[in-house]
C-alpha cells in the first residue's frame, strides 16, 4: 500500500470515527428530546389546573374568619387523600 | 375551603381548634338531618351556621345542581360580586426542604381521560435528601459506558408513586408493595464536566386503591435521563419517565422529574 492510500485510509477511518461519536450525540439528544416529550405529556395542563383559580382559605376557622370580615358564606369542601394533588 | 378528613382526625395534622369546629359543623347537619358525608359540600353563614350542603355524587352529577345551589345561596344572601378574599394560586406545591434536597415532582395520568377520576393528572412530591441523592451517582469518575444499579430503597422511593389515578382514602399511607425493581444508569455522554446517564428499568408492583389486600398491579418498563456536574457532583437534571406502563389493564403515563429551587 503506497504512503498517500495509507494516509487516505487513515483519514477515512478517522473521519468515520469522528461520524460515528457525532451520530452518537445526536441519537442522545433525540432520546433526552423524546423523554422530555414524554414528560410534557404528563403535567396537567392550563385546563386541568382550574382549581388552582379559586382563592382558596387555609383551613375553615380561617375561613369563617374572612367570612366574618367579608360577610360571605363559607364553601366547605371535605374530602379523603389529597384533592389538590389528585389523589383523593 | 377545602379540607382532607385525615388531616382533622384523631391523629391528624390540624390544630384541636380546627378538628373542633370541623367535628362541630359536621354534628350540626347530622343533628338537623341536612346530609353529611366524608366527600361532601357545605355551605355556611359566616357564623358557620348551614345554609346548604351537597353530596359530591349530587354536585358531579351534571354541570348545574352545584351551580344552582350556589345561586341560590348568593340570591338569599343578597351576597355582591366581589374579588377573592384569599389570592389564588397553585394548590400543589413542592413541600419546604434542606437547600441540599433534591425535589422531585410526579404527574401520573391514565389513558382513559374526562370520566371520574380521570378529569386531570396524580400528582406527588418526593424529597431526596443529599444522602440520598448521592446514591444517584456513580462511586468514582464517571466513564463513557459505565453502569451502574440503583439501590434497593432508592429506587423504591423514585418508582413507588408510578400509578395512576386512583381511589385514595389515606393519601399519607404507602399502599404500594414493589414485588420487582431494577434502575440502572448508563453513562452515554461526557461534555463540558456534564455527564449524561440514561436510566433503564422494570417495575412489578402491587397497589390496592382502597384496600390493603386487592389484587391489582403496576407493570412498567421506564426510562430517562440524570445529569450531573462531574466536578462538584450535583444533579443538574433528573427525568424518569415510562415507556410502557398498564395497570389494571390501563395503560398509563407517570413522570418524575427535578424540579430546579429558583421554579419552587
Amino acid at each position: 500500500m503506497s504512503l498517500s492510500r495509507l494516509l487516505a485510509a487513515f483519514f477515512l477511518f478517522i473521519s468515520f470515527l469522528g461520524f460515528a461519536a457525532t451520530k452518537s450525540d445526536v441519537d442522545d439528544d433525540k432520546f433526552v428530546a423524546w423523554v422530555q416529550k414524554r414528560v410534557q405529556e404528563a403535567q396537567p395542563t392550563k385546563a386541568e389546573r382550574k382549581f388552582d383559580q379559586v382563592g382558596w382559605a387555609k383551613d375553615v376557622l380561617d375561613a369563617e374568619r374572612l367570612a366574618k370580615i367579608h360577610n360571605r358564606p363559607v364553601f366547605l369542601f371535605t374530602h379523603d387523600g389529597r384533592v389538590n394533588w389528585g389523589r383523593c | 375551603m377545602y379540607g382532607s378528613n385525615e388531616d382533622v382526625a384523631a391523629s391528624g395534622s390540624a390544630t384541636a381548634a380546627e378538628k373542633a369546629e370541623r367535628q362541630r359543623i359536621y354534628r350540626t347537619y347530622l343533628d338537623r338531618k341536612l346530609g353529611v358525608g366524608d366527600v361532601h359540600i357545605y355551605i355556611l353563614t359566616p357564623n358557620g351556621e348551614p345554609l346548604g350542603g351537597m353530596s359530591v355524587g349530587e354536585a358531579t352529577v351534571n354541570d348545574t345542581n352545584l351551580l344552582n345551589m350556589l345561586n341560590g345561596v348568593v340570591k338569599k344572601l343578597g351576597s355582591a360580586p366581589g374579588e377573592p378574599v384569599v389570592s389564588p394560586g397553585p394548590q400543589s406545591v413542592a413541600p419546604d426542604s434542606p437547600a441540599d434536597s433534591l425535589v422531585l415532582h410526579l404527574s401520573a395520568r391514565g389513558a382513559t381521560r374526562g370520566t371520574n377520576y380521570r378529569m386531570f393528572p396524580a400528582e406527588n412530591w418526593i424529597v431526596l435528601d443529599k444522602q440520598e441523592w448521592t446514591g444517584l451517582l456513580p462511586a468514582g469518575e464517571a466513564k463513557m459506558s459505565e453502569t451502574w444499579t440503583l439501590g434497593k430503597d432508592l429506587a423504591s422511593k423514585l418508582l413507588i408513586k408510578f400509578y395512576p389515578q386512583t381511589v385514595e382514602i389515606t393519601a399519607g399511607v404507602e399502599r404500594g408493595r414493589i414485588d420487582r425493581q431494577n434502575l440502572k444508569l448508563t453513562v452515554t455522554s461526557i461534555r463540558d464536566g456534564v455527564v449524561r446517564a440514561r436510566f433503564d428499568g422494570t417495575l412489578r408492583m402491587k397497589h390496592g386503591s382502597v384496600a390493603q389486600n386487592e389484587d391489582f398491579f403496576v407493570d412498567a418498563v421506564v426510562t430517562g435521563f440524570l445529569e450531573f456536574d462531574s466536578g462538584t457532583r450535583t444533579i443538574q437534571r433528573l427525568r424518569l419517565v415510562t415507556r410502557k406502563a398498564t395497570y389494571r389493564d390501563e395503560e398509563f403515563l407517570a413522570a418524575l422529574r427535578s424540579v430546579p429551587r429558583s421554579a419552587r
